[in-house]
């Protein structure tokens, strides 16, 4: 009862904190969100984690990028993660990829993920990356501004894709700085692992409905999608 | 994305005269050839004259990548090198998995084919289409460890991936190695030789693009669904990634087909000492490794309590080291896989030749003078194992003889009977006494002694797809066809053999289809593989290797002497001729005219 | 009845979270939105709409979870017991 995962496992059955041991998770984007989720998923019990971003650590991440710290500055982001989390947790196995999801995306790797969470901060790339997904695969879509976000559950066979949901988000050009507050970064991305594990354990939320966050006066809202 | 699956191109670079061109191959080649080893050994075949010396300028080298290298298929990590060997004087091929073949083809770049002789050392730089001969002066001579980390540093990009030789290659040893990220060896047949024959050091190559494929969405469904085959079979799901490919010896010992002391025996009593099991127990094996695009992740990395690190060993390194020489000594194994690595060297036929000395030795018939100041070579010494290893890459003092492999080695001192290879090369790690289909496969490969161009233990002893009565002869001549001809799809598609234990014939031809609409039937699929099996025995034909060859040595006649088939002894003989008929060739082993025009490969 | 449901910067705009809306037949969703800016008495269709009469891309308009895109746009006809989500997406991550 002293190991890691001792408090959960009496929450979640053993049958459950198997299947979150053997999912296979990719992290798309350790910004914000994926820091936050990555290290859920560690402390969690996922052993197998693949990370994957084309960004080095710069100051403003610092405000809101958890796994990061000044001594990180000038590294790149997927190794500085990769680095933290194993000094947290050294139980799981991450693999980290330095790549940019619109040009050189590692499908090899991404083929053999369970699950899928789109932490980017950008359409272009969220829209290359779902066509990267097979049918089955679960995709957790999060995405946050100002001091708010919204996530849902994507899985191609099931639901509408990230394409149907925002037809009109294609021609949207990456925004360099997206003006975004620490708490919503954290709270959305808590949510959004919460919906990585219940997509593990097949008790997921937001498969055909969208989740709301608002920090503004502290409501969440699921709109069905279908 | 300019890099379409369907666009196989061709990279030219003759050393002669520094010329380096790029082509594009003929899409109706691809369908008739898929690429790998069957595409190049079809270039081979129309480039170069079959009787040629291998270790001649006139021999041309080439790196090839599969149809499905380096797209997300699961194990589409793999690449060939095809040439005329040394070791046999057959066409070889000899198949690689790690990253280097992806990285090329996402370099843009299916094949390489390297011609002439380059008059110093050299190394080629590829970098997508930038492609440039360095001067290698500075890394002849040095192993294969510290030849890619030079060549990354140089290079100056992390992960760029690298194929090179080791001194072995460079001292034309007949069973060298080409070694690419550090631990993944195109192993057998001497191409290493033929590459170092040519001065050629070693290719480093970082690609950029990935490659597209015509529907995108349906090849990813194909591909994930063939993931989860993968992942959720028992072999390749969990024994394999487990054990990697030392799950085989305590299964083998006890079929009573683990090679010991020069195929004397066919069981070792130290099994539990050396097996997979044992890595794992004593604490060697700190984690599994995957090459490119592997759900399985067979590779072992390893430390080993005297401090060295390394991959492996797997199961047929180990064998050759341990059982095969007497050997019980698992770090002492190890530690000669990690040595072959770095020095360039096939472990199998290192092994089995050492194994073939030590009989000699013991037998007298290898007088102790010869071995100069070297350790005595008796069975179960593992001293002289890690030193006449090193000898035989170097070709120093005794290893010089060593160098030529046994068949030629015990041949010079009259015993070629000792020699436990087929067409020159030496057998791997099954007693073929004990499986007669496997035993067929032996004789019959167009490499010589191999286990995998047709991996018969898979029915015969593991039940996959089904099992076979390892001694029944029964239809067994028609399964060695299909297993060699799936195989050569497997291999010419470039991905792993390991991921037959889950996928079969239907599964390849989905994933051939679903990335290049071709339309092929399963059997149109099987078509092609036999169409290289064919293609490839008519270059050995014409290069003077008659069907004679296809054998084992007397000792196979012989029954094991122990074991839990004890007793057995090898029909390959009685399934020949139906193997012949059934293949369509003549009585005597020769394809007739009509069955090569046929299969289009007159 | 149909259902307007404000989210993030359209509610704290507006101040509201939605709006309940009686139409005695169908109406085009045009149509539905001025009505909807009249009795809120909140001007919130110019982030909707550009001067041209073509959506915004910036903003999302559901009706019954399907994006108006896939519809017949501001000409999608709406009826009663349709639910309506507005809302910016977040873009960062």
């Amino acid at each position: 009862m002293n190991d890691i995962y001792s408090r959960n496992a009496l929450f979640f059955s053993k049958e459950e904190m198997r299947s979150i041991k053997n999912a296979k998770i990719a992290v798309v984007g350790v910004g914000g969100l994926g820091c936050v989720v990555s290290e859920i998923l560690a402390r969690m019990g996922v052993v197998s984690l693949l990370l994957m971003d084309n960004g080095i650590v710069d100051m403003p991440d610092l405000g809101r990028q958890s796994l990061y710290g000044l001594e990180d500055i000038g590294k790149r982001k997927v190794d500085a993660a990769k680095d933290a989390l194993l000094k947290k947790v050294d139980t799981c196995k991450i693999e980290s990829v330095f790549c940019d999801v619109n040009k050189n995306c590692p499908v090899e790797l991404l083929s053999q993920a369970d699950g899928i969470v789109d932490c980017l901060d950008n359409y272009e790339s969220r829209f290359a990356l779902e066509e990267c997904l097979s049918d089955t695969q679960f995709l957790i879509h999060g995405g946050v501004e100002n001091d708010y976000g919204q996530i849902t559950t994507v899985i191609k066979s099931k639901t509408q894709t990230l394409k149907d949901i925002y037809p009109n988000m294609e021609s949207t050009a990456k925004e360099d700085f997206v003006a975004v507050s620490t708490p919503v970064v954290f709270v959305t991305a808590s949510l959004m692992a919460q919906e990585v594990i219940g997509n593990i354990i097949k008790k997921p939320n937001l498969v055909n409905e969208m989740l709301i966050v608002e920090l503004s006066d502290f409501s969440f809202s699921k709109i069905k999608l279908n | 994305m300019a890099n379409e699956l369907l666009d196989v191109k061709a990279l030219r670079v003759n050393l002669t005269t520094g010329e380096i061109k790029q082509e594009s191959v003929d899409l109706e080649l691809v369908k008739k050839y898929l690429g790998g080893r069957g595409l190049a050994s079809k270039i081979l075949k129309d480039e170069i004259d079959p009787k040629i010396d291998p270790l001649s300028e006139a021999n041309k080298l080439i790196f090839a990548n599969g149809l499905l290298t380096g797209t997300a298929v699961p194990t589409a990590g793999r690449y060939m090198v095809v040439t005329k060997g040394p070791l046999t004087g057959t066409i070889a091929s000899s198949n690689s998995g790690g990253f280097f073949g992806a990285e090329l083809r996402k370099a843009g770049w299916s094949l390489v084919i390297i011609e002439g002789k380059a008059n110093k050392p050299v190394y080629i730089s590829i970098k997508d289409s930038d492609v440039k001969i360095n001067d290698a002066s500075h890394l002849w001579g040095k192993t294969t460890d510290i030849t890619t980390d030079t060549l990354v540093e140089e290079f100056g990009e992390k992960n760029a991936k690298v194929a090179c030789i080791g001194p072995a290659g460079e001292k034309l040893v007949k069973f060298a190695a080409i070694i690419n990220d550090k631990a993944r060896a195109a192993g057998r047949t001497g191409v290493g030789a033929v590459m170092g024959s040519k001065n050629l050091k070693a290719i480093v190559v970082k690609g950029s693009e990935r490659i597209d494929v015509v529907d995108k969405a349906a090849f990813m469904n194909a591909v994930k669904s063939k993931v989860d085959i993968i992942r959720k079979n028992p072999v390749t799901g969990e024994g394999l990634p487990k054990l990697g490919t030392k799950v085989l010896d305590n299964i083998i010992n006890q079929s009573g087909l683990y090679p010991t002391k020069n195929f004397q025996f066919g069981t070792f009593e130290y099994t539990e000492e050396v097996s997979g099991e044992a890595l794992v127990n004593k604490g060697y094996l700190v984690d599994n490794k995957a090459c490119y695009a592997c759900p399985i992740g067979c590779g072992r990395d390893v430390v080993l309590p005297n401090g060295r690190k390394g991959e492996g060993p797997e199961y047929e390194s180990a064998w050759a080291f341990g059982a095969d020489c007497g050997v019980k000594d698992l770090i002492a194994i190890s530690d000669a896989n990690f040595m072959c690595n770095e020095l360039g060297l096939d472990t199998i036929s290192a092994g089995t030749t050492i194994a073939c000395a030590m009989e000699m030795y013991e037998k007298g018939y290898l007088p102790k003078e010869d071995l100069k100041d070297g350790p005595e070579l008796t069975f179960g010494s593992s001293e002289s194992l890690l030193y006449y290893l090193k000898k035989i890459a170097y070709r120093e003092d005794f290893g010089d003889k060593l160098a030529e492999g046994s068949y030629r080695f015990a041949d010079s001192y009259g015993h070629p009977e000792l020699s436990m290879s087929v067409k020159k090369q030496e057998i791997p790690a099954y007693d073929p006494r004990g499986v007669q289909g496997h035993s067929l496969e032996y004789a019959t490969s167009n490499r010589g002694g191999c286990h995998v161009r047709g991996y018969m233990i898979s029915p015969e002893v593991l039940g996959v797809p089904e099992k076979l009565d390892p001694q029944s002869l029964e239809g067994k001549a028609g399964w060695v066809k299909i297993f060699q001809d799936l195989t050569a799809v497997i291999d010419a598609a470039g991905l792993c053999l390991f991921s037959s234990f889950a996928l079969g014939a239907d599964d390849y031809a989905e994933l051939i289809n679903v990335g290049t609409n071709f339309g092929l039937s399963t059997d149109e699929v099987l078509k092609i593989g036999e169409r290289i099996w064919n293609l490839e025995r008519q270059f050995n034909l014409e290069a003077g290797i008659t069907p004679a060859e296809d054998r084992l040595p007397d000792r196979f006649k012989d029954p094991l002497p122990d074991g839990s088939q004890k007793g057995a002894y090898s029909h390959y003989e009685e399934m020949l001729v139906e193997y012949y008929k059934i293949r369509g060739w003549q009585e005597d082993g020769i394809i007739p005219k009509e069955k090569l025009e046929e299969l289009g490969v007159a | 009845m149909v259902k307007i449901n404000f989210f993030t910067l359209f509610r704290l705009e507006l101040g509201i979270k939605n709006i309940d809306i009686d139409i005695d037949k169908k109406i085009k969703l045009r149509d539905l939105l001025y009505l909807a800016e009249d009795i809120s008495k909140k001007k919130f269709i110019h982030k909707l709409i550009d001067e041209k009469d073509g959506l915004l891309d910036s903003a999302i308009i559901l009706i019954n979870g399907k994006n108006v895109h896939h519809l017949q746009g501001l000409d999608t006809i709406i009826k009663n017991g349709d639910e309506i989500a507005l809302f910016p997406p977040g873009g960062g991550g």
